[in-house]
């Protein structure tokens, strides 16, 4: 492991965080949908509680694996194994998890250029973790340019919010690919990744706590 | 970026937007009002005022010359959870 054992149990402890808040906003989709049953709310649900499970499982694995460090040391390929597979349905469902939100934004246009420019890389997804973090930024960069032209358009706070949150998730994720050539990208990665969870959550509350 | 065209109401859009019409006369409005300002014709006013009086989100309220239709406490909730959700997907810039 390239870092110390404080900061895997840091790692973990932030992934509980975001899995909440993804489901957490899920929730309060299919809440919505309950009232307005509109699909599009329900491909929102969907796109967090998926966003949520993949979390979920990493932040499971990643636990696991801690707590044998901790009770058994030193790591064994096992426990290495299951860190990839929990990493691996992470990607899977976040790719999942981004594509339906991006597909919730094409739906939204005519912009057949946008939507052609979708599903290429979806369909030549490649085996390595670097090409599914290409994917991710792909798929974000495209879900910020629409939250960015929304704000622009309505200069709401809550705008902002989603926004800020989408450009954070973005570069957290240019930051997780290069953080294979250096290794201290990660834990900045992870931070940005963290705050633009939680500006979602500010956007929840703030939508939540509305009399 | 090409938007699609406005999407037709669903009878929950129309149900609130005869609440948010009672509701912008003070609780209580003439059907005239709401047939204006929630732009429908008579007869699709007539049904849908009776299905809401069914859901119990409006109640009738005979005065002295005219009907009036008064919003319930169970139409005020309908209006404030319909804006969080406005509200919500607003936030993600996808109309509902």
């Amino acid at each position: 492991m390239p870092f110390p054992l404080w900061f895997f149990a840091l790692d973990t402890g932030m992934e509980v965080i975001k899995t909440a808040i993804s489901l957490a906003i899920g929730y309060f989709a299919f809440k919505s949908f309950k009232i307005m049953n509109e699909r599009t709310l329900l491909y929102l649900h969907f796109s967090f509680v998926l966003l949520g499970s993949g979390l979920l499982i990493h932040t499971i694995t990643m636990a696991y694996t801690l707590v044998s460090v901790l009770v058994s040391p030193p790591l064994v390929r096992l426990d290495v194994l299951l860190l990839r597979l929990g990493l691996l349905v992470f990607f899977f469902t976040e790719v999942a998890a981004y594509g339906l939100l991006a597909f919730v934004y094409a739906s939204q246009t005519k912009s057949v250029a946008v939507e052609a420019a979708i599903v290429p890389p979806i369909l030549t997804m490649l085996r390595y973790e670097s090409s599914f973090e290409v994917l991710v930024i792909f798929i974000l960069v495209y879900i910020t340019y629409q939250t960015a032209v929304n704000y622009s358009t309505r200069r709401l706070t809550n705008s902002l919010l989603v926004v800020s949150s989408f450009t954070l998730l973005t570069v957290s994720h240019i930051l997780f690919l290069f953080s294979s050539i250096l290794v201290l990208l990660y834990p900045i990665a992870d931070i940005v990744q963290l705050v633009g969870f939680v500006a979602l959550l500010t956007m929840l509350l703030r939508v939540v706590r509305k009399k | 970026m090409t938007h699609k065209p406005a999407r037709y109401r669903t009878p929950l859009r129309i149900y609130v937007d005869i609440l948010r019409v009672i509701q912008r006369e003070g609780g209580e409005a003439k059907p005239t009002r709401i047939l204006y300002g929630a732009n429908l014709s008579h007869d699709r006013l007539t049904r849908y005022i009776e299905q809401m009086k069914a859901k119990e989100l409006l109640e009738e309220a005979s005065g002295e010359e005219h009907v009036t239709y008064r919003i319930t406490e169970k139409g005020v909730n309908l209006l404030r959870e319909f804006a969080k959700v406005e509200e919500f997907m607003d936030a993600f810039g996808i109309p509902i």
